[in-house]
């Protein structure tokens, strides 16, 4: 026990000693959460719009005031004719342009209808939908409320309750998915490399010959990063907290112990790719590809699992990071305790014991 | 000159025999364009709706009805709204759209009722979009029985331009 002590004391002594180790492991989470906090927002908010109004009436007046008096848009320009339209979308300036018809009152009071159109920069197919919802909903708001419909009978009031999130909050979504991605990096990757720059230094064989068991090489390996990456997921909570506003309903201890889980999880994944790895490069580039990606798309992080083709929502099935993602979300946004997340810890304790399993397999006394 | 051409050749030997590298090289940017192009989307397409019906009337089936019609939406239902509450709470759900009781009466009587809806918003863009949505269908719903029950056109209404 003495000998392993020891080891872990040289690991640690090993990561604090070098400033870039110490960097990724501290700076890069701190500058990464602030990041996509505030930078990676999809919050619409001050779009920029042109109106072509051909009518100019007292109605087109009144809708185009409530379309910028909803926070959504922000008038950059009023149009005079059709011709300025391309011009002003393809230079980027505007995202969308409305237009009223000629004769638009009058055609709603002798017609009972009246046209408006929306032309929207779909190059980003994502923000445009949402602008054009928007906009929509903005219109057809502008009819409900406006007298004539009010004064009609039949009224549904829809009482909309926005819960877990009021003020719908794009950080919600960030901070746990930001924290998922982090930890499984690191733990992953910091092990990973750490056991397969050993090998590529040649100083793995002195400590396969060594009195340590393997199993205390690779735990000895291990521990470190345990304790890193848990004062990690301390700060990125308390960043969340302190900085975005995050609340933490549920109970931190349960929150803790599973984020202590996961870092558990990625580490023994860790262990089994350097098992693999022959060199840090290789090491590095399994991580990065087996993690980065998957995790960002796959986990929930940004975008929703449910809209995807059935066979990507298959694959993500087996990436850990969702499952992580939705129990943060349930103990911090939703409060709920252990009940409803047993099945998401059950299934990376699960991940964890089959990573282990595999690397001590796959665990090579012998160099090649 | 030449040297280099000697140093590309030796480069270009060691990519090669590597055989854990070049397959990566090689392959994901392949299967990262794959995935990033069916993954990257915020479309809504299957919003999971939990329907409590507390009126169990042909007026509020009829409601439902039209939910059901749409592609966007995935119908549950419950009896109880804390039932319907703990499928938000463990993720089965993203809406929950509760139907009071009397709801026909109501606007049989009183011309106008309410209904309930509460929207899983910690994903607040998605949440956003289904409010949209599901505002858009109950006024549909609304304009419907304009017409069916008191031959009311109404007079200002709004017309997808194709």
């Amino acid at each position: 026990m003495n000998r392993f002590t020891g080891f872990v004391k040289k690991e640690f002594l090993h990561i604090i000693r070098d400033v870039r180790s110490m960097l990724i492991l501290f700076g890069i989470p701190v500058v990464q959460i602030l990041l996509f906090g505030y930078v990676l927002s999809n919050e619409i908010r001050n779009a920029n719009i042109a109106i072509l109004d051909h009518s100019r009436d007292e109605i087109t007046a009144q809708i185009s005031q409530k379309l910028i008096a909803s926070g959504y848009f922000r008038l950059k320009a009023n149009l005079n004719s059709a011709d300025q339209i391309e011009p002003l979308l393809k230079s980027g300036k505007v995202r969308q342009v409305i237009i009223f018809e000629p004769d638009f009152e009058k055609n709603l009071v002798r017609e009972n209808k009246a046209h408006v159109q929306i032309i929207a920069d779909a190059s980003d197919p994502n923000t445009a939908n949402m602008l054009v919802s928007y906009s929509r909903a903005i219109i057809s708001d502008y009819f409900l409320e406006s007298a004539e419909t009010t004064s009609l009978p039949l009224q549904i009031d829809q009482e909309v309750r926005m819960l877990y999130n009021e003020e719908l909050k794009g950080v919600f979504m960030f901070v746990p998915g930001t924290m998922a991605l982090i930890l499984m990096l690191l733990s992953a990757m910091m092990t990973s490399i750490s056991i397969a720059r050993e090998k590529e230094l040649g100083t793995m064989e002195v400590l396969l010959v060594s009195p340590l068991r393997p199993v205390q090489i690779v735990l000895g390996k291990v521990t470190p990063y345990i304790g890193m990456a848990f004062i990690n997921a301390v700060v990125i909570i308390a960043l969340g907290v302190f900085v975005f506003g995050m609340p933490v309903l549920g109970s931190l201890t349960l929150l803790m112990a599973e984020s202590l889980l996961f870092i558990c999880m990625a580490l023994s994944l860790g262990i089994l790719i350097s098992t693999k790895a022959k060199s840090q490069q290789v090491a590095m580039f399994i991580s990065m590809f087996a993690f980065l990606l998957p995790t960002m798309l796959l986990s929930g992080f940004i975008f929703p699992v449910k809209n995807m083709p059935l066979l990507l929502q298959w694959i993500s099935h087996v990436i850990p990071a969702k499952y992580y993602i939705t129990i943060i979300k349930n103990i911090m946004l939703k409060g709920t305790g252990f009940l409803f997340v047993w099945k998401e810890t059950l299934i990376i304790a699960a991940m964890m014991i089959a990573f282990i399993i595999a690397s001590v397999r796959m665990f090579k006394v012998r160099l090649e | 000159m030449r040297t280099i051409l000697f140093l590309l050749q030796k480069e270009f030997i060691q990519i090669f025999r590597d055989k854990t590298m070049l397959p990566m090289i090689i392959l994901v940017p392949i299967l990262q364009m794959l995935i990033l192009v069916n993954a990257a989307t915020f479309e809504l397409k299957n919003i999971s709706m939990v329907v409590v019906n507390q009126d169990m009337s042909a007026t509020s089936r009829e409601l439902i009805s039209g939910f059901e019609g749409s592609k966007f939406f995935d119908l549950q239902y419950e009896f109880s709204v804390d039932k319907a509450h703990e499928s938000l709470l463990d993720n089965t759900a993203d809406v929950i759209l509760v139907i009071p009781a009397d709801f026909e009466r109501d606007l049989i009587r009183e011309k106008s009722a309410s209904v309930q809806i509460l929207i899983n918003a910690i994903d607040g863009m998605a949440a956003g979009l289904i409010n949209v949505y599901t505002g858009n269908f109950i006024n549909d719903f609304r304009q419907d029985l304009l017409i069916e029950w008191m031959n009311i056109k109404p007079a200002l209404r709004l017309f997808p331009l194709k």
